[in-house]
C-alpha cells in the first residue's frame, strides 16, 4: 500500500507542475463553462416568454384585465390563467392562489400574482402603498433564491400597473365618474368637519373643470412621442420611485421544492466541463504512461521489488485521485463564482466516484493505443472527441433532439454529465442515479480489462 | 551471486540471445563486452526480471526466478537510457526510487543524502533534474540505483554520450564501489573500460558468448602478439643482428616479449629516434574472435 501511495504521489506532483496540462486540466473547461454559459444565457433571457406567471384574477375587475392584458403583451412574460393538467381529459381550471403557489413551488412556474378582489375598485389605493387601508395590493409569489427574475418581473409589473393608471388619466369620463363618486364619498363622510367639505368640494369642481377643458388627446401624442422604449422606461423609473416609497406589491416567497430544470445556464455548462477537464486527466496520464516507457523510468519501477499491478494501480490511483479533484474543482468553481447551486451535494459524490472509475480505465486503454507519445496523443483525441461531442460535451443534453439522446446512449460523457447534473439540478433519487452509475462503472471496468491485457503483453 | 544458465530469447525472427550463461561471484567485477547488438541489454533484461526468456535459468543471491520481486530486491539498475524524472528535483528522484524499495524516515534521508554526495550533486539537490546537464543527469541515473543499497549494481552502458569529465567520475565512483565490495555487473562497448574496471569479462556477439576469462587471460589466448616499431636514426651495419623484419631505417618486430626486444635495441647502441609498442587488448581480443572491430 506505501508503494501504491508513493507511485500516486509522485504522478500527482508530475501532473501539478506540467503547467501546459494544468491549462487543459482546468483553466480550459472554467472558460468553456464561463463563456458558454454566458451566451446560453443571452439566449435564454431575450427569448419570448421565459419567464412564467401564473394569474389569479380574483377580482375580475375592468382594471384587473388590462392590468393581464398588459402584462401578457410583455415580450418576457408567458402569462398562464389556468392550471396545467395531467392529461387532456382533465378539466381546465382557473387558479387560486393555492393551485399558483403549488405550481411554482414544484417548478412549473416562475412565478404567481394574485390581484386580490376590490382591486378595481379604488385605482388610487396604488399611491397609498402595500399594505395601507386605501386598498388591496397586489401579491407576487417566487422563489426567494431567484433574485434577479424577482427584481425584473417587479418592475415589469409596476409597468404594467402604472400603465393602467395612465390610461385612466387619459379617459374623461372615467376621471369625472371619479370626481363625482369623490364628491358623493366627502358629502357622506362624518370624519371631515363642515368646513374642511366646503374645501374638499371646492377643489374637486376645480379639479372636474379643468379636466373637461384639457386636450386629452393631445397629452396622450406629448407622451408617445418618446415611443414605446420611452414609455418602458417611464413606467421603470415609476415602478423604482413607488416601490422606494412602499411598492403596492407584496412579495411573497415561495421556496421550490425540487428543482427539475435547470436554474440557469452554468447548471448545464459546469456539468458539461467536467467532461473536457476529464479528457485532459485520462489523456495526460495516458501520455505519462508512455512518457515512462520511452524515458525508462518504467523500466526502473519494473525492475523494482513492485508487481506490475503494483505499478498501474499506482498510475490508476493517481488517475483516479486527479478525476475527483478535477471534478470537484470545477464544480466548487462553479459555486463560488457564478451561484451554480447543487441540489444533492451528498448524492453528487456517488456520479463523481463513478465518473472518475470510468475515465481512469479510459486513461489505461488511451495509454496502448501507441507507442509514442504523440501517437497516443493524436489516437486519443481521435477516440474521445466524437464520444465528448455526441455525449453531451458540447450541445447539451438538454438541448438535444430526442433521436440524438437515444444514440448518446453509448457515450460514457452522456452518462457522465447526465449523473452530475441529475445531483446538480435533475433532482435525482439513489434510485435514479443507480442506472448511469452503473454504466459509467461498466465502461470504466471494460476500458480497464482491454487496457491491461494489452498492457501486459508489452515490454516495459 | 548471479547465476546466468542457458538464457535465450526471440523477438520474431531474430535471435537476441542465444545460450547465453556465465556466473559472478560476490564482490566481482563482471563486464559484459560486445558491439551495438550483441545482445548485451537483453540478457541484462532477463537477468533483472524485466523481461521473461524463452529458455534458461538466473537467479541471484541463489533465489530462481528474478521476475519475482522479492528476488530482485538485491539488485540496482542504471539503465542505459535516462530513468529518472526530469520534473523531480534530484533528491525528489532519489526519494521516490527510495521509497519505491521501502525505504522511508531517517534511513531514507540518509541515504538520498549519501547517493547525492555519491553523485556530486548535492549542491543542486534542490534543482530540477531536467536543468543538469547531460552529465549530472548520468550521475543521477546511477545514484538512484544505489539509494536503496543494493548487494549487485547492473549498468549498462553508462558512459555513453557522457562528457569526460562526468564519465571520470563515474568511473572513479564504481571503482571505489568496487572497492568496498559490491558487486558490479557492467556492459560496455568500450573495451578500455571493461579492462580497467572489470575482473573477468564475457565478449558477447550475435547473442552469444565467443569468450570468457580475465582480461589477461583473454588477451593472453586470443590477442596475438605485441608489435614493436622503430624508427632508426640511421642505417644500422650489415653485420649488426636486429630481430624483426627491417625496411631501410623502420623497424618492425612482432613478439610475445616486447620489453625484451625493446633492451635488446637499446643494448645493440643503434640510435632509436622513434619507439611505439602496440600491445594487445581486448580490442585485438574482439577482431581476433569476430573478424571486425568493436565499434564497426
Amino acid at each position: 500500500m506505501a508503494a501504491l501511495l508513493t507511485l500516486a504521489a509522485k504522478d500527482l506532483r508530475l501532473l501539478l507542475r506540467d503547467r501546459f496540462a494544468l491549462f487543459w486540466i482546468l483553466a480550459f473547461p472554467i472558460m468553456y463553462a464561463l463563456f458558454f454559459g454566458a451566451i446560453f444565457s443571452s439566449e435564454g433571457g431575450g427569448g419570448r416568454g421565459s419567464l412564467s406567471l401564473a394569474i389569479v384574477d380574483e377580482d375580475g375587475s375592468a382594471l384587473s384585465v388590462a392590468l393581464i392584458a398588459r402584462l401578457e403583451a410583455h415580450a418576457s412574460l408567458r402569462i398562464a390563467r389556468d392550471r396545467e393538467r395531467a392529461d387532456d381529459d382533465e378539466p381546465t381550471q382557473r387558479y387560486d392562489r393555492e393551485s399558483a403557489r403549488a405550481d411554482v413551488r414544484k417548478g412549473r412556474r416562475t412565478a404567481y400574482l394574485a390581484i386580490p378582489a376590490g382591486f378595481g375598485d379604488n385605482p388610487y389605493a396604488l399611491f397609498s402603498g402595500a399594505g395601507s387601508s386605501a386598498g388591496p395590493s397586489l401579491e407576487l409569489g417566487m422563489d426567494p433564491s431567484r433574485k434577479a427574475e424577482a427584481g425584473f418581473m417587479q418592475g415589469v409589473l409596476m409597468e404594467a400597473v402604472f400603465g393602467g393608471i395612465r390610461a385612466r388619466f387619459s379617459d374623461k369620463q372615467a376621471l369625472s365618474d371619479d370626481i363625482d363618486r369623490a364628491r358623493a364619498d366627502i358629502a357622506a363622510t362624518d370624519d371631515l368637519s363642515l368646513a374642511q367639505k366646503l374645501i374638499m368640494q371646492t377643489f374637486m369642481d376645480a379639479l372636474g373643470s379643468f379636466i373637461e377643458q384639457i386636450d386629452v388627446d393631445s397629452l396622450e401624442a406629448g407622451s408617445a412621442g418618446g415611443g414605446e422604449a420611452g414609455d418602458t422606461a417611464a413606467g421603470a423609473d415609476e415602478a423604482h420611485t413607488d416601490s422606494g416609497g412602499g411598492a403596492p406589491i407584496e412579495l411573497v416567497e415561495v421556496a421550490r421544492e425540487q428543482s427539475k430544470g435547470p436554474r440557469s445556464s452554468f447548471d448545464i455548462t459546469f456539468p458539461q466541463s467536467t467532461a473536457w477537464g476529464l479528457m485532459s486527466v485520462a489523456l495526460g496520464f495516458a501520455v505519462t504512461i508512455v512518457r515512462e516507457r520511452t524515458g525508462g523510468t518504467l523500466l526502473r519501477l519494473a525492475i523494482a521489488p513492485l508487481s506490475r499491478a503494483q505499478v498501474l494501480a499506482g498510475k490508476a490511483l493517481a488517475c483516479f485521485v486527479s478525476c475527483l479533484g478535477v471534478m470537484l474543482f470545477l464544480l466548487l468553481f462553479g459555486v463560488a463564482a457564478m451561484g451554480l447551486q447543487i441540489d444533492s451535494p451528498g448524492l453528487l459524490a456517488l456520479p463523481m466516484l463513478c465518473t472518475a472509475a470510468c475515465f481512469t480505465g479510459l486513461m489505461m486503454v488511451v495509454s496502448v493505443m501507441g507507442k509514442t507519445e504523440n501517437a497516443v496523443a493524436g489516437a486519443s483525441w481521435g477516440l474521445m472527441m466524437p464520444f465528448a461531442m455526441l455525449g453531451g460535451g458540447m450541445i447539451p443534453l438538454i438541448a438535444m433532439p430526442d433521436w440524438l439522446q437515444t444514440a448518446s446512449n453509448v457515450s460514457f460523457f452522456k452518462w457522465s454529465i447526465y449523473a452530475i447534473e441529475g445531483a446538480v439540478w435533475r433532482g435525482f433519487s439513489l434510485a435514479d442515479m443507480a442506472l448511469p452509475c452503473a454504466v459509467l462503472l461498466a465502461f470504466g471496468a471494460g476500458f480497464f480489462a482491454i487496457g491491461i491485457a494489452v498492457f501486459r503483453r508489452t515490454e516495459p | 551471486m548471479i547465476e546466468v544458465s542457458q538464457l535465450c530469447k526471440r523477438f520474431g525472427e531474430t535471435c537476441a540471445v542465444d545460450g547465453v550463461s556465465f556466473r559472478v561471484g560476490e564482490g566481482e567485477a563482471f563486464g559484459l563486452l560486445g558491439p551495438n547488438g550483441a545482445g548485451k541489454t537483453t540478457t541484462i533484461l532477463m537477468l533483472v526480471g524485466a523481461l521473461r526468456p524463452d529458455a534458461g535459468q538466473v537467479a541471484l543471491g541463489g533465489r530462481p526466478d528474478p521476475t519475482r520481486p522479492e528476488v530482485r530486491r538485491i539488485i540496482g539498475v542504471a539503465p542505459q537510457g535516462l530513468a529518472i524524472y526530469p520534473e523531480l528535483s534530484g533528491q525528489e528522484n532519489l526519494a521516490f526510487f527510495g521509497r519505491v524499495y521501502g525505504l522511508s524516515g531517517a534511513k531514507l534521508a540518509a541515504r538520498v543524502d549519501w547517493a547525492l554526495e555519491f553523485a556530486g550533486l548535492s549542491e543542486r539537490r534542490k534543482d530540477r533534474a531536467g536543468s543538469y546537464s547531460g552529465g549530472m543527469q548520468r550521475r543521477l541515473n546511477l545514484a538512484c540505483a544505489l539509494v536503496h543499497e543494493p548487494r549487485v549494481l547492473v549498468c549498462d552502458e553508462p558512459t555513453v554520450g557522457v562528457d569526460p569529465q562526468s564519465r571520470n567520475h563515474i568511473f572513479e565512483s564504481l571503482e571505489q564501489l568496487r572497492s568496498e565490495g559490491l558487486t558490479l555487473l557492467y556492459t560496455t562497448h568500450y573495451m578500455e573500460e571493461a579492462q580497467r574496471l572489470c575482473d573477468r569479462v564475457a565478449i558477447m556477439d550475435h547473442g552469444r558468448v565467443l569468450a570468457l576469462d580475465t582480461v589477461p587471460a583473454l588477451i593472453e589466448r586470443h590477442g596475438g602478439t605485441s608489435l614493436v616499431e622503430a624508427e632508426l636514426g640511421e642505417l644500422p651495419p650489415p653485420d649488426l643482428d636486429l630481430p624483426g623484419e627491417l625496411n631501410e631505417r623502420s623497424l618492425r618486430v612482432s613478439t610475445e616479449r616486447p620489453f625484451e626486444v625493446v633492451a635488446q635495441l637499446g643494448r645493440s647502441g643503434v640510435a632509436i629516434e622513434r619507439l611505439r609498442v602496440d600491445r594487445p587488448d581486448l580490442e585485438r581480443v574482439f577482431l581476433q574472435l569476430t573478424g571486425r572491430r568493436l565499434r564497426d
